[in-house]
């Protein structure tokens, strides 16, 4: 059997649909927990269901340059190991390097003629065990670091909130200053989303466009997106 | 720690661990089936890099996310990845459509029911790619589409900036102001400013909030 009919053959990939499969089961998993979790609290089905729209939307957008790695990697490593890859944990980028570092060890170029079985194995090894590492650690110690916040949460409420928003806008910041600072598109982009959302959440608190506060971050990205498509030609 | 809470603890542990070990079964699957096992000699450089690119990160996240996420969110994220420009965005809109403030009984709740359909999203769609990427590849690598591909990230950050900095200006003006000190003028890797910038957020709206800069109520 030559390399692609190997690296595409069908049990690697029905392999790869089981564990899938698996995820897909967890995810439902807790979201029946979550959503049980929301109505105890108060939270309305109705709540809930526009949550789940805005959720799909929302992951749409994002998914699609997921897809494009997919297809970049597809003619070098066959379907399965990509699309596992990028399915679960993680980053198409991240998977990428190790793909290209571990072939390269191997003394082969990553391309779909070069690439031999012996390089695919390695990439495969160094993909899993190098691009997994993130959830072992979660799995240790995110209890410890729960329970933490916990014990300053039972101390000072109010301080935990301000604690939250401090961590969240950080998080906000950091990655929107060192993606703004990679040209003039990108920041253009941000600031432009900034004020359409800030736009959005001022118009959606009158009463005949309150609707307009379910739909204004989808929006807002898809706004985004556009001033993108219109702005790159012309400062590029 | 709430009963939810123990109950994410509990099931995001025993499905982490069980995802991992499916998840690292694909390779010994196919060297079983190839015959051809790896060269640890050769394929431990690219393993120890991305420990070391993905360590720094993961411990950041861990200090940051937790008490705007919750448990059960953040085990379900690490499962399927895409953490920041899928799993956090839909999160924090999920709570702003609930009105509901970061880092309560509620959020944690509705931030499970979020990154749930975000994951199963994101795993239908792949799937259809994969099923449809012959005629798909023309349409996606279109140069008219391609800029937007590339901004998908500034895009979801601009929009979250327009959602949340403004709720409490003063921390969100002094979060600003350092980590564009950090990475602007001290020029600091992301992951470490992240973990950085929020201790000293942290700082500076603990003396506002104990100065009565900031409401106590």
């Amino acid at each position: 059997m030559d390399y692609a009919s190997s690296v595409n053959s069908f049990s690697l990939t029905a392999f790869v649909g089981i564990i899938l499969i698996l995820v897909t089961i967890v995810c439902i998993l807790f979201l029946k927990k979550g959503w049980r979790e929301a109505k105890r609290l108060g939270i309305t089905d109705q709540e809930l269901k526009k949550i789940v729209v805005n959720c799909i939307g929302i992951s749409l957008v994002p998914s699609i340059p997921i897809v494009l790695s997919v297809i970049v990697m597809v003619p070098v490593l066959g379907i399965g190991l990509p699309w596992l890859r990028t399915s679960v944990i993680g980053s198409a980028n991240n998977e990428l390097i190790s793909a290209t570092m571990a072939a390269e060890a191997t003394g082969v170029e990553f391309t779909a003629t070069t690439m031999t079985l012996e390089a695919w194995v390695n990439a495969a090894w160094s993909m899993t065990l190098g691009c997994s590492i993130a959830l072992p650690i979660v799995l240790v110690v995110l209890k410890p670091v729960c329970r933490t916040y916990d014990t300053f949460r039972k101390k000072d409420s109010r301080w935990i909130s301000i604690f939250s928003l401090c961590a969240l806008v950080t998080v906000i910041a950091a990655f929107s200053i060192s993606n703004a600072v990679k040209g003039v598109i990108p920041t253009t982009v941000i600031l432009s989303c900034f004020v359409f959302s800030y736009v959005c959440d001022i118009a959606a608190k009158k009463s005949e466009l309150k609707w307009l506060k379910d739909y204004c971050f989808p929006m807002t990205i898809l706004f985004g997106l556009i001033v993108s498509m219109i702005i790159t030609p012309v400062l590029q | 720690m709430t009963d939810f809470e123990k109950t994410m603890h509990h099931d995001g542990r025993l499905y982490g661990w069980s995802m991992l070990i499916a998840i690292c079964a694909f390779p010994v699957f196919a060297s079983f089936s190839f015959g051809i096992w790896p060269d640890f000699g050769i394929i431990w450089p690219s393993v120890l890099t991305m420990w070391i690119l993905m360590a720094s990160y993961v411990l950041s996240e861990m200090i940051a996310f937790p008490p705007i996420l919750g448990p059960g969110s953040l085990y379900l994220t690490y499962i399927t990845g895409n953490l920041q420009n899928q799993k956090i965005p839909c999160a924090l809109s999920a709570m702003s459509i609930a009105g509901i403030e970061a880092g309560t009984e509620k959020a944690n709740a509705v931030s499970v029911v979020a990154v749930a359909v975000s994951s199963i999203t994101t795993t239908v769609i792949i799937a259809l790619g994969i099923l449809l990427m012959a005629p798909l590849t023309p349409v996606l690598n279109s140069p008219v589409l391609a800029p937007a591909f590339n901004n998908v990230v500034p895009a979801i950050f601009g929009a979250l900036a327009g959602m949340w900095l403004l709720k409490e200006l003063k921390v969100s003006a002094a979060s600003v102001i350092i980590c564009l000190i950090l990475l602007q003028v001290l020029h600091i890797d992301l992951q470490w400013v992240l973990l950085g910038g929020i201790a000293l957020t942290v700082i500076a709206a603990r003396i506002m909030y104990q100065t009565g800069f900031i409401s106590k109520n």
